[in-house]
């Protein structure tokens, strides 16, 4: 029997428009976001190039091997500071050069001295201390030779055993780009005592995510701005130390508008909360700050988290689900003799589980994305959240725009996980919120 | 007291002394309340009275309040070009932002209702730009617009359009900071759903059997029933645009030419960069008013359709 349906005229049409929408608003939210992963794994010079390229390339790891026969370099120290000096200065004069890695290897009498390596997201968390001019002298190398040690920043293996050497001998005759750079800067260098014997140059795709390593490397310094692990802890301390004052504080006062308060009072203690919902946060910024700084909580974590207890939206969410859960139950509880502090802990709470974990939900998206109220109470980089470090780091020189696009996909990451796992819980809590007002 | 039934207020006769039991309620009440009465009180009416008690004072933070000025704060703000440009910029934002985003998320959730293949997919996937992080999105859009090494004026060049200036250019600075959100309309897309799935199929049913079309029962069925929830929206959307401040401050700091300064931003400037805490008052409470105004007159305007 075949099967016939009735086609409604319009239908096709209306499919038509309502995938194509679909697809043109999520292919047009992607774009965005697949730059910014994009951009997070570029070098520092391909970042700058245009007209850009959507696929990062390899970075090349370089390997130089200096040749010290006939030189009166002996003791560790003296190789050390050469190896140093070969991989930090070199670096430094070629740094618009794509360079995933730079390594050195010491030969002398035929035997290999020393191996030293060093990736680039060091080279780029250690530059600013590290190199900071053009001045290329062993004396500034010895300066800081110390801090490269205390930050481990360059690796440096000391060969005693005297092992022959067995790699090249000399370089090939048609260098790749970088290799041959680097050759081109050594040979015209004159802060090494130590021979160029070869260059080699090999792609390292593990070096694409060198500026996220940058990210984490970058806390090793003294300077507590460059924290950006510490900015994700306190963006994670204020926005869960913010839902658990929003289930206590709010729960509570929602159960006791419910259930405990009767009558008118309930009514206007309710308008009391809910009111607040329309005080701008910009108006009582200055007042709000001056508060603070009266508590002594400015440059607090408490500070950023204390004013998020004072929700209308959440007090009225809780208030809302409360009324639903039977009042029977209760009664019956108190008639038991339950004292009501354990009603609510052992009765509310386990019912309330939905409701708790919507509000969570919104309080984590509204907490983690939060921006004015800590620039004006975090004024310290110890307890800037990861939003007020996002809004330094545009505007300073160190920072390339690879490594930014780094950390917003690292700040990005827990927020994208919250939202596609509690897509449900989302659904749910705007339909509360959107639907009661 | 074991026995304790709640006895109703209305039962019990006046000349009656209040029940224990009914004392020990509004005692346990009040230490429900108390954490969050105190919150509300220090952080949410303390600071909007005092808000408003400031921008009455020459306010000196080493001194509070300072000398009393009378209206001097609000005199000053209307005589100063500064203020009208920055409230001229703040409707143009009200009004771009309503040609760009308001209605987006409306239509696509119509369609989406439209949508019955990949339905749930798709409400992730127009999740997936809110989640990145409002201060990210902004940052990762600077970078877009960037007038130099950009994606937005290379992928333009296909199509002959540009090069532009975006955030540098006075006279597209307003509409560069607010198309991202053009694109960042998903839980409002949610709001809208959820309001849809409540329509009654029967409306719907019957408006086919009626003969209606498609896109006749979008029109004469579904757009009328969400008629609450974009009332709702609107007025959150008003009190929201009024507010921005994030994308100007972070995208352009108030340039160029002082095209993209808002009154959110000239209270922060005023406040924190020039230590006018008085102005700063004022015009929060300007704002205030204005909010308070459009709200007022947006629900009696719904109340009396």
């Amino acid at each position: 029997m075949a099967r016939t349906r009735i086609r409604e005229r319009g239908a096709a049409s209306v499919r038509a428009v309502s995938y194509s929408v679909a697809l043109l608003f999520i292919i047009a939210s992607i774009i965005p976001l697949a730059w910014m992963i994009s951009s997070s794994m570029k070098d520092n010079i391909s970042i700058y190039r245009f007209p850009p390229t959507w696929v990062p390339t390899v970075p090349k790891s370089v390997t130089v091997t200096l040749d010290y026969d006939g030189t009166a370099l002996s003791t560790k120290d003296d190789y050390e500071l050469e190896a140093m000096k070969a991989i930090w200065f070199t670096w430094k004069k070629m740094q618009n050069a794509a360079i995933g890695s730079l390594g050195v290897t010491g030969v002398k009498d035929g035997v290999t001295i020393f191996k030293a390596e060093m990736p680039s997201y060091n080279f780029t968390s250690g530059r600013p201390q590290i190199v900071p001019t053009q001045l290329f002298t062993d004396a500034t190398m010895r300066l800081k030779l110390p801090m490269i040690r205390e930050r481990k920043l360059t690796r440096f293996d000391w060969i005693p055993d005297r092992s022959a050497y067995t790699g090249p001998s000399e370089s090939e005759a048609e260098l790749p780009d970088t290799a041959a750079s680097v050759l081109n800067t050594l040979e015209g260098a004159n802060y090494i005592d130590g021979r160029v014997l070869a260059v080699t140059e090999r792609s390292d795709w593990t070096r694409l995510f060198d500026n996220y390593i940058v990210l984490w490397q970058m806390a090793g310094g003294k300077d507590n701005a460059y924290d950006f692990p510490r900015f994700l802890l306190n963006s994670t301390i204020v926005t869960f130390g913010t839902i658990l004052s929003h289930m206590l504080i709010g729960g509570m006062a929602g159960y006791a508008l419910a259930h405990l308060v009767r009558g008118r009072a309930s009514a206007w203690w309710t308008l009391f909360f809910v009111a607040t919902i329309m005080i701008p946060e910009i108006a009582i910024l200055v007042p709000l700050y001056l508060t603070m700084d009266k508590l002594h909580l400015v440059n607090t974590l408490w500070g950023i988290i204390l004013p998020h207890t004072a929700w209308g939206i959440v007090i009225f969410l809780f208030k809302g689900f409360f009324e639903q859960l039977p009042g029977e139950l209760l009664q019956a509880a108190r008639i038991d003799g339950a004292k009501e502090f354990s009603i609510y802990w052992r009765i509310i709470v386990p019912m309330a589980a939905p409701i708790f974990t919507v509000v969570s939900v919104m309080t984590f998206i509204g907490v983690w994305n939060e921006f004015l109220w800590p620039l004006v109470v975090a004024r310290k980089p110890d307890v800037w959240t990861f939003t007020v470090a996002l809004n330094d780091f545009q505007n300073r020189q160190s920072m390339g725009a690879n490594v930014i696009m780094s950390s917003l996909i690292v700040a990005t990451v827990p927020l994208m996980i919250i939202i596609i796992s509690c897509q449900r819980l989302i659904e749910k809590g705007v339909s509360f919120t959107g639907l009661k007002g | 007291m074991r026995t304790v039934t709640a006895p109703k207020p209305s039962a019990r006769p006046r000349w009656m002394p209040v029940p224990r039991a009914r004392r020990r309620s509004v005692l346990l009440s009040a230490l429900f309340l108390a954490p969050a009465v105190v919150s509300f009180l220090l952080f949410k009416y303390y600071p909007l009275f005092q808000a408003v008690y400031m921008s009455f004072f020459d306010y000196k933070v080493i001194h509070p309040p300072g000398r009393f000025v009378g209206l001097d704060n609000y005199a000053y703000l209307f005589h100063s070009t500064e203020f009208w440009n920055a409230l001229w910029n703040t409707f143009a934002f009200f009004l771009i932002y309503f040609v760009l985003t308001f209605w987006v998320p409306i239509v696509q959730a119509i369609l989406l209702n439209e949508v019955k293949f990949a339905n749930k997919s798709i409400r992730v996937l127009y999740l997936v730009p809110t989640a990145v992080p409002a201060v990210a999105g902004f940052l990762l859009w600077k970078w877009l617009y960037n007038p130099d090494y950009g994606l937005l004026n290379y992928l333009l060049e296909f199509v002959h359009l540009g090069p532009y200036g975006w955030l540098n250019d006075p006279a597209m600075a307003k509409w560069a900071i607010v198309l991202p959100a053009f694109f960042g309309t998903g839980m409002s897309v949610l709001i809208y759903y959820s309001a849809i799935q409540g329509v009654p199929i029967e409306n719907v049913e019957a408006a086919k059997i009626d003969g209606a079309g498609p896109w006749r029962r979008m029109r004469s069925i579904i757009l009328p029933s969400m008629k609450f929830v974009i009332g709702i929206q609107f007025i959150a959307f008003i009190s929201g645009v009024f507010l921005t401040f994030d994308p100007m401050y972070i995208m352009t700091g108030g340039g160029p030419a002082n095209s993209t300064r808002t009154l959110s931003m000239l209270v922060f400037d005023s406040s924190f960069k020039e230590f006018r805490f008085g102005v700063a008052g004022a015009i929060s409470f300007v704002m205030f008013v204005i909010i308070a105004l459009i709200t007022y007159l947006q629900i009696r305007l719904s109340r009396t359709d």
